[in-house]
């Protein structure tokens, strides 16, 4: 049977206990003091058993064993454990319990823990435990009383209002299945011995064996160790830990397969080091990510951290590190874009915001509000509002007839109801038609306008009537042929109509004139020096040319 | 007599005048507000402040010089392009 005898010192390390003392009988006598102890000394033995580690187990072992208490006739009202013993009382009358095997027990100790969350158990009361003539009773609880334990010291076979009971058999088991497991424990320890033995014998002719593939092996890979032990020896490389492994055959067969692994990862490391190599000139430097190469790997990561990826020297790694850095690369690409879009739009916003502002001073229609009507076959209606580039602008609100879900996917096509624009900016121009029924012709009206129509503006005009073309007439009933012409003639008459409503200063028109005539100046100054300096390259050409005839004259 | 006279003297202070050079110092200074806008860059700001002390006729005359000079520059544009298809042509020739 494996045991060992402890030192005082180990007892109290591993029961977590200060209150231990030999007691002069080969024993140990740990007082069991504390807020849930049971105040008992238990005198527990030096020797103790062994587990298949060689550990020592613990012998203050609290177990279940319901054919021990239920027999009791006892209600306990929690959990009951119990320790096998006996119970006594010291020359100054305090109560002691040894530890003993099963088969030399003669008491129990009974620990019933109680209570605790959703637990209604609450143990016994100390006059219960007096009826019940037990040899000793104490009750242990929190604070509050929700929890807490109950030592009872009985007889093993007591039975409450009876006779006790032979229990001889129920401790022959619990001897037996300790003795068990006890053999088990020692089967495995002697086995281990026999393992350590036969590797002490081994070693020599191992060490012997192996010495030429561990001198191998170093020269793949520095970092690898081999620590020699007496039984066994401890291998550490690369980015393994300490294995340790007994002197025998499977020793020689790991090492060889540690060779072979090294041996691969070299080949490997030569081939893809030049491939990383070249892929770093070709992407990876581009997108400023970091590269390190390592002994087995290469790293790669970007400066603030969002990349950090570790690729081994192989096919498979390095077809992924493209895949990511690819993916990497078109992940910044698209956050740049977005950055560029958003400063687009907040600049965009801005000027809108400053032209809003602008047109308001000057008294531009602050909105303008008109009734589409296009899926219909009489009545029908449409406003557009073109902007100086030529494109339609969105309105800036809606009381659509029928919310319409196409309206989001073609709102310039799917706008039936009352459509409100927010403050007509400078140089946009507002157009409209109203037709009746099919008999009647398409009445185009300018709505809108502060001066000429730009070419792009027209070109929209033209398009957004061009059902109208060939069956229209202005707000005057004359009839339209040219919508093109039409446009161009009403828009200048409604300009001059509506300036008359702006607070245009005369100082604006003039800083326009200039401006524009400037910027001209400076296009045609630049036309003009690229065409004189052409024709200077041309005349020099034709001199050159001329040149040797007339030496040859 | 009298009136004979009279125009002999008008027609000789013209001569006179012909031969007399005087500086435009109103067109220098719009020059030179030409000058000051293209150094600076076109912009509506610098040129409300380079133009504030232009009475009506100068801003008017401001205008004018830019569509002189606009057409001048067209003109001499398309004479060196026409010049360009004759080189080109005698090079093609030759």
């Amino acid at each position: 049977m494996p045991k060992r005898k402890l030192k005082l010192e180990e007892v109290k390390n591993i029961l977590g206990f200060d209150k231990i003392f030999h007691n002069g009988y080969s024993k140990f006598n740990v007082l069991h003091l504390g807020k849930y102890c049971s105040g008992v000394t238990l005198e527990i033995p030096q020797e103790w058993r062994l587990d298949e580690y060689k550990n020592p187990i613990n012998p203050i072992d609290y177990r279940k064993v319901r054919e021990l208490t239920d027999g009791m006739n006892i209600d306990f009202d929690g959990n009951a454990e119990v320790l096998l013993g006996k119970y006594r009382l010291s020359k100054n009358g305090k109560p002691v319990f040894e530890i003993t095997e099963p088969k030399e027990a003669k008491d129990t100790m009974i620990l019933v823990t109680w209570g605790g969350s959703f637990n209604k158990t609450r143990g016994q009361t100390i006059s219960y435990a007096k009826e019940t003539g037990a040899k000793f009773f104490t009750k242990r609880s929190s604070n509050a009383g929700g929890m807490g334990a109950d030592y009872w010291i009985l007889p093993v076979g007591f039975v409450k209002d009876r006779e006790e009971r032979d229990v001889t058999d129920i401790l022959e088991k619990l001897q037996e299945d300790d003795d068990k497991k006890d053999f088990e424990t020692d089967q495995i320890l002697k086995k281990q011995e026999e393992e350590r033995q036969e590797s002490i014998r081994n070693k020599d002719r191992i060490l012997k064996e192996i010495e030429p593939v561990v001198e191998e092996i170093k020269k793949y890979n520095s970092e690898f160790q081999l620590i020699v032990g007496e039984d066994k020896c401890n291998i550490r490389y690369s980015q393994h830990s300490l294995l340790a492994y007994k002197y025998n055959d499977s020793l020689v067969k790991k090492l060889a397969g540690i060779l072979e692994e090294e041996k691969g990862k070299k080949e490997a490391k030569d081939e893809y080091i030049p491939q990383y190599q070249e892929l770093e000139e070709l992407m990876i430097k581009e997108i400023g990510l970091l590269v390190v190469y390592g002994e087995h790997g290469i790293n790669i990561k970007s400066a603030d951290g969002s990349f950090n990826k570790t690729y081994l020297y192989s096919l498979e790694n390095f077809n992924k590190c493209i895949e990511d850095i690819k993916n990497y690369k078109s992940k910044i690409e698209q956050e740049k874009e977005k950055a560029r879009l958003e400063l687009e739009r907040l600049k965009q916003e801005k000027e809108l915001k400053e032209k809003k502002a602008d047109a308001e001073e000057k008294g531009y229609p602050k909105t303008f509000t008109f009734s589409n009507r296009i899926g219909g076959k009489t009545n029908l209606s449409h406003a557009f509002v073109i902007e100086k580039d030529g494109s339609i602008r969105e309105p800036d609100h809606n009381k659509l007839k029928n919310p319409n879900h196409r309206y989001h996917s073609d709102w310039k096509n799917n706008a039936d109801g009352v459509q409100e624009y927010q403050q007509i900016i400078p140089g946009e121009i507002i157009i409209s038609y109203t037709k009746k029924t099919a008999a009647n012709p398409y009445v185009l009206n300018v709505e809108w306008a502060d001066g000429e129509a730009s070419e792009e503006q027209l070109e929209t005009i033209c398009e957004a009537l061009e059902r109208a073309e060939s069956f229209a007439v202005d707000s005057n009933g004359n009839e339209i042929t040219s919508i093109k012409e039409w446009g161009q003639k009403a828009i200048e008459l409604k300009a001059k109509e509506c300036k008359k409503e702006l607070v245009i200063e005369e100082n604006d028109e003039f800083l326009d004139s200039i401006l524009a005539s400037a910027s001209k100046k400076e296009v045609l100054e630049d036309t003009y020096a690229k065409a004189k300096k052409l024709t200077q390259e041309y005349e020099q050409q034709i001199e050159a040319e001329k040149a040797p005839n007339m030496d040859g004259d | 007599m009298g009136e004979k006279e009279n125009s002999k003297k008008e027609k000789h202070e013209n001569f006179l005048k012909m031969l007399k050079f005087e500086e435009d110092q109103e067109l220098k200074e719009l020059l030179n507000i030409q000058e000051e806008l293209e150094r600076i860059g076109i912009n509506r700001k610098d040129l409300q402040e380079l133009t504030k002390s232009l009475s009506k006729e100068q801003k008017q005359r401001l205008e004018d010089l830019y569509k002189e000079q606009i057409k001048k520059l067209e003109e001499a544009i398309k004479n060196e392009k026409n010049k360009i298809i004759e080189i080109r042509q005698k090079i093609a020739k030759n």
